[in-house]
């Protein structure tokens, strides 16, 4: 069985980790626009880029909205690509709860600005190939993704 | 029309933009780009889970996080609704990352509407 790319022995060509600032809803996404080009460029196939790009950013806005800072981490191993998203925020209570289609605890002035719609978690969920959340209440939260390489530039 | 035909059709942004009667704000020069399909509100999580390409936004978001959306889904253009003319941030980062902007006086319904008349579609 799988279990992500921590029991992986393959070693990683590159690494990146990018700051997210809680709130900073000017900046949010700039991280997920920086690993979009990355991968465009680094010649990855374009349904990989896409996927990798939005998991980012529902990622990152989850921290901007809810977290208290975080940091994203992006890792590409030869045959996958690993996004980390790690934040010091007041965690989930119930992450199988948080993973249902349209549950969300997002004030409406987050609804007003086109989040909130508790799409975020289960939208990763359906675009990575391996999903891993780690949370509980004051623990903050790490979600883990991986994304499958069919095509290795 | 068959159903292969309906998968290839498509408009361009500039026969989009007339049917509108829409202002174009930014990138004029992307006006040929073909649209196939359309995405139309106002939550961009309800979004983000695009895998076509050749889509366009209708949205009453003006917000710079409308314009990011499109970069990271892929879609052809942004086209913002009940003629709402787009926010500073919003233009500038659709400048930067090539984005045509266009915005249009219908209400979001009356958008969708013309555009189906059409033929052009929602995503699948």
């Amino acid at each position: 069985m799988y279990e992500g790319s921590e029991g992986c022995h393959n070693s990683p060509l590159f690494s990146r980790a990018y700051f997210i600032k809680a709130r900073d809803f000017q900046s949010a996404g700039k991280a997920s626009i920086h690993i979009k080009g990355l991968l465009k460029e680094l010649g990855y196939a374009q349904s990989i880029v896409r996927k990798t790009a939005i998991c980012a950013y529902e990622a990152e806005m989850n921290v901007v909205m809810y977290g208290s800072d975080g940091q994203l981490t992006l890792t590409i191993y030869p045959t996958f690509i690993c996004l980390k998203i790690k934040d010091h925020g007041p965690g989930i209570e119930d992450v199988e709860l948080a993973m249902q289609e349209g549950y969300s605890t997002a004030p409406p002035e987050y609804r007003e600005m086109g989040f909130g719609a508790g799409m975020g978690l289960p939208n990763m969920k359906k675009n990575s190939d391996w999903m891993e959340i780690i949370s509980g209440p004051d623990q903050g939260t790490l979600v883990h993704m991986d994304f499958f390489l069919d095509n290795i530039p | 029309m068959n159903m292969e035909k309906r998968n290839d059709f498509s408009l361009s942004l500039k026969e989009i933009a007339e049917e509108l009667e829409a202002q174009v704000y930014s990138h004029p020069d992307k006006l040929n780009v073909k649209c196939k399909r359309v995405a139309a509100g106002d939550l961009m999580s309800d979004l983000l889970h695009i895998q076509q390409d050749g889509v366009i936004l209708l949205t009453g978001l003006n917000s710079v996080q409308a314009a990011r959306t499109c970069l990271l889904t892929d879609m052809k253009a942004l086209i913002l609704v009940r003629g709402k003319k787009p926010s500073e941030e919003l233009l500038k980062e659709a400048e930067l990352h090539g984005i045509p902007v266009l915005s249009t006086k219908l209400s979001l319904f009356s958008s969708c509407g013309r555009l189906y008349v059409r033929g052009l579609r929602g995503l699948p």
